[in-house]
């Protein structure tokens, strides 16, 4: 949309409450904190593969880094891409500081191993069998809609390895599913 | 690495991703009071009855208010010093203690005056001497101290009249 001389220009209400929130306002951070947790919390929750117990701890997190940073906001993405930008930085570190076994080096396989019988298993929980490193490229790229630049300047991973994530995430994705299918027919 | 196109998402796996929610109502009332503590005590968050001011409209303020306490001191530190400060008036008798403490050290400046200087302080001292006895002898007619230094002071204005010495011969001068 092309904005006339002249005309106002519309304010993103995100930035307003950000900047009310960099002055210490509460009631601000609040309205913030109700509009974008349910997303935070859902990508977080993702990248950490389930583990809920987690999540809380760095849903807090993200927004105690996101409101220390208020100020370096500046609205090139939407608040809420910036904010799950952080999410899932801080997810990424206690993932790696938690469960340090699962990062695997990029030789390393997913494992594709079939679910328990009587297990339900659908594309949320065949995420969660993924390693971290995989499920964490394969939620940013197919779920969030993140580009591989986006995706390799977030995680501090190079482009080829971000790709190279998602290929090997989506071929043991595929190869859970159908052993599963396999497995109930 | 490169990507083959088996790892392109086909059709029915774009529409499973595109299905699986996007957001969770994550954590509740407590999660959210618990993140408004964490950044309070972190000092990134103030109570809305206690807004924190930011950092340069602080200083700003903080200027303000000091200009104005300097201003006002001075206004108000100039109008105390150009207020006549009205004299508390003494008691008589602290009025008369003074005047004697005043007449006392006049005479023992004379004392070292020049000589031609000490014969008209003399006989100045004399008569506020004998002025001051005949206002205690108005106080208190029966005062003898009174009487008996202003009948010397007569004796000793007119020699003339011995009577007038031998009515009190322990007189001390000084």
């Amino acid at each position: 949309m092309t904005i006339a001389p002249g005309e106002a220009q519309p304010v993103d209400p995100d930035s307003q409450l950000l900047s009310a929130v960099g002055h210490g306002d509460e009631a601000a951070f609040r309205c913030l904190y109700r509009r974008h947790t349910p997303r935070l919390h859902m990508l977080v929750l993702r990248v950490l593969g389930g583990h809920a117990s987690d999540t809380d701890d760095v849903v807090q997190e993200t927004w105690i880094r996101a409101v220390a940073a208020a100020g370096g906001f500046r609205g090139e993405s939407s608040f809420g891409t910036w904010l799950n930008g952080i999410g899932v930085r801080v997810a990424w570190e206690t993932g790696r500081k938690r469960r340090p076994t699962q990062f695997l080096s990029e030789r390393d396989e997913p494992a594709t191993d079939p679910p328990d019988t009587g297990e339900r298993l659908d594309l949320d929980e065949a995420l969660r069998r993924l390693p971290d490193q995989y499920r964490t490229v394969v939620v940013l790229h197919d779920v969030e809609g993140y580009s591989h630049d986006e995706i390799a300047r977030l995680l501090g991973i190079a482009v080829g390895t971000s790709r190279s994530h998602l290929s090997r995430a989506r071929q043991a994705l595929r190869a859970t599913l159908r052993s599963y299918e396999r497995m109930v027919k | 690495m490169m990507t083959t196109p088996d790892d392109e998402l086909t059709p029915e796996e774009a529409a499973a991703f595109a299905t699986l929610p996007r957001a969770i109502r994550g954590g509740d009332e407590l999660a959210e009071e618990r993140t408004v503590r964490a950044l309070r005590a972190a000092g990134l968050l103030v109570p809305s009855t206690r807004r924190r001011v930011p950092p340069g409209l602080a200083i700003g303020l903080g200027v303000a208010a000091a200009l104005v306490i300097f201003v006002a001191g001075a206004v108000v530190g100039r109008g105390l010093a150009r207020r006549a400060v009205p004299p508390v008036p003494l008691s008589p008798a602290a009025q008369v203690q003074e005047a004697g403490t005043a007449y006392v050290a006049a005479l023992i400046r004379l004392s070292h005056a020049a000589n031609h200087e000490r014969s008209p302080g003399l006989e100045a001292g004399t008569a506020t001497l004998r002025a001051a006895a005949t206002s205690l002898a108005r106080i208190d007619s029966n005062d003898p101290l009174a009487n008996r230094i202003r009948t010397s002071l007569d004796a000793a204005a007119n020699p003339a009249d011995p009577s007038q010495l031998s009515r009190d011969p322990s007189i001390v001068w000084f």
